[in-house]
């Protein structure tokens, strides 16, 4: 157990996380130079994509350190976004140490202080690792003080480095040995393991990946999961080195997975202990923090024979992804389909491209709504997130919605801009303190509602990409709800409806209208499109009629291209969804979900 | 017999109709049992110069191409007579299609006109027409065409407005087109047919009817009007790609439409079918072949021919297609099968697209169905919608279904 090293990147988004572990996977041998590409950890299609880190990403190095002793580092990447903070806290509950790394141009950001609590609170060791020296604008003695004063850390302990060309990666390997504690824990004591994550293979069903606090699995011992008290033959133990690679066995204080015949996806539970049927351990580890979804949305497959493979791509989703959250939903213009819960927009647009991706599933979304409490007349209290389940309000004595308190960084300069967004958002300034003499830290209560929708993206333009920002779920306060219908050619689309603040009913009413006329193709007939509250309408857009859709050129008889364009007209309409006289395409549904690109 | 109540659109009345009353759910169409005289089309695959909208089958001309090439063309018609597959029907029209088949030397027309005669029994009074392009042939040659029985010319004028004829990359202007409908007509030729295209982005509704009225004012037996399709990898959806020309309007071209169709009534003509328009009696028989179910052969590169049986296209690429030939074989890129319902529904498909529409009755008699019950099945809310009518026991596009064609069309796929 000396000799292994458990610790996690940790930072604030595209600060090097996935680039300095790019550097350990290449300087401890584990990708050579022919299969190296950058990012190495992010293998899902949509994180290679975005650039960015989904999911954390588990491997072990082996290194030979210059004090000529031989070490295991268990490594684990995570995202920087605050959408998948949840990846974060889970990871560090394997480890003793953290790499807290800070671009050092940018300094210390709102999810590095986000970050470092965490690690803080789960007590472990944190190196501090100023990252991107390499760039002009790198001022590492402004980070050092950033480092003393915002984190209370010596920065006499930080190590520079530039992940993108490899300086002072062995120097932070050494650190990491050096200072980062060995794993405590008894080898010959019961079994007691923490699943962290875990994953689905369709050959071998559910990879389980486990942090082994005491005792030791291997393949023939019995497990027992501590939740369910199901029992499973241990088929295969080992590490992660890119690819899993078999152990015989794992011991304390090691990271690895465990492969036990488990074919069902909900019989693992992240953040459940696992531990030997004949021998338990007395009780079961702490686990994690539930996370609760705070943002809402039904999926429907554009086809409804689809209904299924939803259901099972989601449960296999869940799998990886535990704060995913979803139950059977039902509307009458998309037929049946599954209310999904989320940590945010970011996330629910990530689950959306991978059903999409992964399963090849075609999907209607319905606008992402948080989650509301509505105190009724006769005293009872609901919690409301679908429109569908809104009630008369005439039965409503009062609503209240979510608060955040949201703590932003930025330069001082762009202070007025970001406290007129916060503003605009319904925000009621804390307070306010300059962490030293360009930089600020603003606290703000913001409802929930108005900072999932285009905030980021809304405070990194008025910033000029300068704020960041975090927050943690404050209270339910009062507020004023209206529920906004969409009419198309003049039937309600149940899915289009949305809860909002009343004083934005009328213009997301105008924008929803806006937007679906424009991705509505023209039909046969003159549409409608209304925004209305109750009956009473708020905003109105009309489609005018198709006019022209004719093929008219000499032929020379070839029949058979013109009849291929018309299967495909064909084809193109039986994937919209037919809302009563009138065929909706998929992109219509998503438009309406959009963030404002203008204003 | 008192004809039954119809509304605005023609729908019939009640559930009591008799096309109505004889709806039945089956439907196992037979091919027909005799097939109409068919047509032969002919591709050249030359051009002088390619104009920037142009998605057709056709290369910058070469006297050493056209050679092999035309002498390939005998050789398929050859090969054709071997294999026989259209039967006894008789052909009735040659129809030499392009490209700019007036490019060609007129002692190669004819040659392959005299092949199809002796090959392939063209009949001697067959409608025989060339397409021409202004500036592309003299009077002579003209001359000799029609001497040796080509009796129609269709001539590709497009627009008569110099700067339509430029911004298309045309390689003539309207003079050269006017000079061209003299020496036609100089030539003997008495029934003559002139191509117009409309809709390109720099066009409105003015220069379309300018356009239209100096053509009519040339007096052709005949008209075509093509409404612009902006096809990927030409030229023109580059510009319109890179915001070099605006891209194009659906509700002006259809403004467009209405307006050429209604001058061109107005000045005398029929329009017989969506794109065509004709002095009494002067309809092209040849494209008729498409529109009324009859078999046509198609000869030379990237060439179409339905045999009642099948249909097939021709390899594009001319080298491959002067190889396939010398080595005796057929220089087809597709041949496929066609079954009496895929036919069927080709018929009614095509047949809509003629002003008159499609006589229920006989083309149910035709394939053994009921045509009527199809339709109504089918398509029966478009009668509503106001794209379709039925006048007589014939169904047909309304003008306004005329430029929602394929959204009714689409139907029978
Ligand atoms: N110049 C320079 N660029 C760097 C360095 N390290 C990382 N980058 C760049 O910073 C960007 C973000 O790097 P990532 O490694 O993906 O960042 P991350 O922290 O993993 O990001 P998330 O996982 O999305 O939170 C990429 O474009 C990297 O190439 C560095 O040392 N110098
Ligand atoms: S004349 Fe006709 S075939 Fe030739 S390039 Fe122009 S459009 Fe194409
Ligand atoms: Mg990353």
């Amino acid at each position: 157990m000396e000799n292994i090293r458990n610790f996690s990147i940790i930072a604030h988004i595209d600060h090097g996380k996935s680039t300095l572990a790019d550097r350990f996977l290449q300087l401890t041998g584990v990708v050579g130079d022919h299969e190296f590409h950058e990012q190495m950890l992010d293998t899902m299609d949509i994180e290679r994509e975005r650039g960015i880190t989904i999911k954390s990403q588990t491997v072990a190095l082996p290194y030979r350190s210059g004090n000529g002793k031989d070490y295991v580092l268990n490594l684990i990447d995570t995202p920087g976004h605050a959408d998948f903070s949840y990846e974060v806290s889970r990871a560090l509950v394997s480890c003793e140490g953290a790499l807290l790394v800070i671009d050092a141009c940018q300094g210390i950001q709102a999810q590095t202080l986000a970050n470092f609590y965490m690690a803080f609170e789960q007590d472990l060791h944190v190196i501090p690792v100023i990252n991107k020296i390499d760039l002009p604008s790198a001022d590492v003695d402004r980070v050092k003080a950033q480092i003393e004063k915002d984190l209370g850390l010596d920065s006499d302990s930080a190590v520079a480095i530039s992940a993108k060309e490899g300086t002072g990666i062995s120097e932070l390997l050494e650190a990491i040995v050096a200072e980062i504690p060995p794993p405590k824990g008894d080898a010959n004591a019961p079994l007691k393991a923490l699943i962290f994550d875990s994953h689905w293979d369709p050959y071998r069903g559910t990879i389980v990946h486990v942090r082994i606090f005491d005792g030791e699995v291997k393949p023939s011992d019995m497990i027992r999961l501590w939740s369910t008290g199901a029992t499973y033959k241990v088929e295969e133990t080992g590490v992660f080195r890119m690819q899993r690679q078999p152990r015989k066995l794992l011991k304390a204080g090691e990271v690895g997975y465990v492969i036990a015949g488990i074919k069902t996806v909900r019989d693992t539970r992240i953040g459940d202990t696992m531990t030997l049927d004949s021998r338990r351990c007395a009780k079961p580890l702490a686990g994690f923090k539930h996370v609760k979804p705070v943002v809402f949305s039904s999926f429907y497959p554009i086809s409804s024979e689809d209904y299924d493979e939803l259901a099972e791509a989601l449960e296999k989703l869940q799998l990886n992804d535990a704060s995913l959250t979803f139950e059977k939903d039902h509307s009458v213009a998309l037929g049946h389909g599954f209310r999904c819960g989320f940590l945010g927009l970011l996330h629910l647009e990530v689950v959306q491209e991978r059903l999409e991706r992964e399963f090849g599933l075609s999907l209607v979304l319905t606008a992402p709504s948080v989650q509301y409490l509505l105190v009724l007349r006769d005293g009872s209290e609901v919690m409301i997130d679908n429109p569908a389940k809104y009630p008369d309000p005439m039965t409503i004595r009062e609503t209240r919605e979510p608060i955040i308190r949201a703590s932003i960084i930025l330069p001082e300069q762009y202070l007025g801009n970001v406290i007129s967004l916060c503003l605009e958002r319904r925000g009621v300034q804390k307070n306010m303190n300059y962490m030293d003499s360009t930089r600020v830290e603003l606290i703000f209560d913001l409802p929930l509602a108005e900072v999932l929708f285009d905030f980021y993206d809304r405070l990194k333009s008025v910033s000029k990409g300068y704020a960041s920002f975090d927050y943690d779920f404050l209270e339910y306060r009062s507020t004023q709800l209206a529920k906004v219908d969409i009419l198309v050619a003049g039937e309600k689309v149940d899915a289009l409806s949305m809860l909002v603040h009343r004083d934005r009913a009328q213009q997301r009413a105008r924008r929803a209208c806006e937007r679906l006329k424009k991705e509505i193709p023209r039909q046969l007939f003159k549409v409608p499109i209304q925004g209305a509250i109750g009956g009473k309408i708020i905003s109105r857009e009309t489609i005018s009629p198709l006019r022209k859709d004719v093929t008219a050129k000499c032929y020379g008889g070839d029949i058979t291209r013109k009849k291929k364009l018309l299967e495909k007209q064909k084809e193109g309409k039986k994937r919209m969804k037919q809302v009563g006289s009138v065929s909706i395409p998929q992109s219509a549904f998503l438009a309406v979900l959009k963030a404002d690109d203008e204003e | 017999m008192k004809p039954a109540p119809t509304n605005k659109s023609g729908i019939p009345f009640g559930k009591d109709h008799k096309l109505l009353r004889s709806l039945s759910l089956e439907f196992t169409p037979q091919f027909p049992s005799d097939e109409s005289p068919a047509g032969v089309y002919v591709h050249i695959p030359f051009c002088r110069t390619k104009c920037n909208y142009c998605a057709f089958v056709s290369r910058v001309h070469d006297s050493e191409k056209e050679k092999i090439y035309l002498e390939a063309l005998i050789k398929e018609i050859r090969l054709w007579k071997t294999l026989d597959p259209i039967g006894s029907a008789h052909l009735d029209t040659l129809y030499f299609g392009g490209g700019t088949p007036s490019l060609i030397h007129t002692d190669r027309l004819i040659a392959v006109m005299e092949e199809c005669r002796a090959s392939l029994g063209l009949a001697q009074y067959a409608e025989i027409t060339i397409e021409i392009n202004p500036g592309s042939i003299g009077l002579n040659s003209l001359r000799d065409l029609r001497l040796a029985g080509v009796n129609r010319a269709s001539l590709g004028i497009q627009s008569v407005d110099d700067e339509d004829l430029r911004l298309m990359d045309r390689n003539h202007n309207a003079r050269d087109a006017l000079l061209a409908v003299e020496q036609i007509r100089d030539a003997g030729f008495s029934n003559v047919s002139v191509d117009l295209i409309a809709g390109f982005p720099w066009q409105d509704l003015a220069s379309i009817h300018r356009n239209l009225r100096r053509v009519l004012q040339l007096g052709p037996e005949h008209l075509s009007v093509y409404l612009l399709e902006v096809k990927e990898g030409t030229v023109l959806s580059e510009q319109i790609r890179l915001g070099k020309l605006p891209p194009v309007n659906d509700d002006l071209i259809a403004d467009m439409y209405e307006e050429i169709c209604r001058s061109a009534v107005e000045a005398g003509y029929t329009q017989y079918e969506i794109s065509n328009f004709a002095r009494e009696g002067y309809a092209c028989r040849h494209n008729l072949k498409y529109w009324t179910d009859a078999p046509y052969i198609g000869l030379g590169v990237a060439a179409h021919g339905m045999t009642g049986r099948a249909r097939y296209a021709n390899v594009e690429d001319l080298q491959e297609y002067v190889g396939a030939v010398l080595e005796d074989g057929l220089p087809r890129s597709y041949v496929q099968a066609l079954t009496p319902e895929t036919r069927f529904r080709e018929a009614l498909i095509m047949g809509m697209r003629l002003t008159d529409g499609v006589d229920l009755a006989i083309l149910g008699r035709r394939y053994q169905v009921n045509a009527a019950a199809f339709v109504m099945e089918t398509a029966g809310d478009l009668f509503d919608a106001g794209l379709l009518e039925l006048l007589d026991g014939r169904i047909m596009l309304t003008s306004r279904g005329r430029l929602l064609s394929n959204t009714v069309f689409a139907r029978w796929v």
